[in-house]
């Protein structure tokens, strides 16, 4: 295991304990995310907000795990990097939109320097 | 190398787990066996980092959360009524100008309960500002806990 795979296996788990502990925060605790649901996502989705925070808590659960198993690295990589830049734009120019700018990066890297499977 | 890959995985998967679940159930132990007390601020920092809760809390959200019956002059709510409200179990907290009951925030802050804790009983102006300053859904979910102004 040379230094490059270890930087890469550090920045795999350490994206994946991120968005593990999101997503179960959103399915243990949904109604404390429900006001952070965007306007636009409810009149898009046509789905309760609470439903929302729900899928997407599972989905961040289920991208999480495979980061953090390593399977689908670059897909899952790209998938969360979207995920996160809109949330990213969401959010706006604040301290929680900046700090998920600087995870954003790290997927982006994580996509660009992880092999194919 | 594979295999310890996948090792490591399901240790992250399971601890991180257990991180958002294991507080949760400690939580609910020590509300079942405390009382309703009335902390200090300096309490407040004290349960927090033992990780106890001295009054049970339902979730909410901003929108639905109660607003309280406050007593307050004509000319707003005064610095020393919001500071008498320094406990997890009342929590009131002053933002530019208005008075806000931030009680029922405290378990659902994305940002962590202590955020919210320390607010408590002062004017958070400084802090909620350089964290979230500018954040129209922060202002918005602020002001469903808005409760009176301050008075001048």
């Amino acid at each position: 295991m040379n230094q490059k795979e270890i930087g890469l296996l550090v920045l795999r788990l350490g994206l994946a304990s991120v968005f593990l502990w999101f997503g179960f925060s959103q399915l243990t605790n949904g109604i404390a995310w429900v006001a952070w649901v965007p306007e636009w996502a409810v009149q898009l989705l046509h789905i309760p907000p609470a439903m929302i925070v729900l899928g997407n808590g599972l989905f961040e659960v289920i991208a999480g795990a495979l980061l953090a198993l390593g399977f689908f690295v670059r897909p899952v990589a790209v998938l969360l990097a979207i995920h996160t830049a809109i949330i990213v734009f969401e959010i706006g120019f604040t301290a929680i939109g900046v700090r998920d700018f600087g995870l954003l990066t790290g997927l982006i890297a994580l996509a660009l320097i992880s092999q194919k499977n | 190398m594979k295999l310890l890959s996948i090792i490591l995985g399901f240790i992250i998967i399971l601890g991180v787990g257990g991180l958002v679940f294991i507080p949760k159930n400690s939580q609910t132990e020590a509300m079942s066996v405390s009382g309703k007390g009335s902390e200090t601020n300096s309490q407040v920092e004290s349960s927090n980092s033992t990780d106890t809760q001295s009054t049970p809390t339902t979730p909410s959200s901003p929108t639905t959360s109660p607003a309280p019956v406050v007593t307050s002059t004509p000319s707003g709510i005064s610095a020393n009524v919001i500071a008498a409200h320094n406990t997890r179990s009342s929590c009131w907290s002053s933002i530019n100008g208005s008075v806000y009951d931030l009680t029922s925030w405290i378990p659902n802050h994305p940002g962590g309960e202590k955020a919210i804790l320390q607010l408590c009983g002062i004017d958070g102006s400084q802090k909620f500002n350089s964290q979230h300053g500018g954040g129209e859904k922060q202002l918005m979910m602020l002001s469903g806990f808005k409760i009176g102004v301050l008075a001048q």
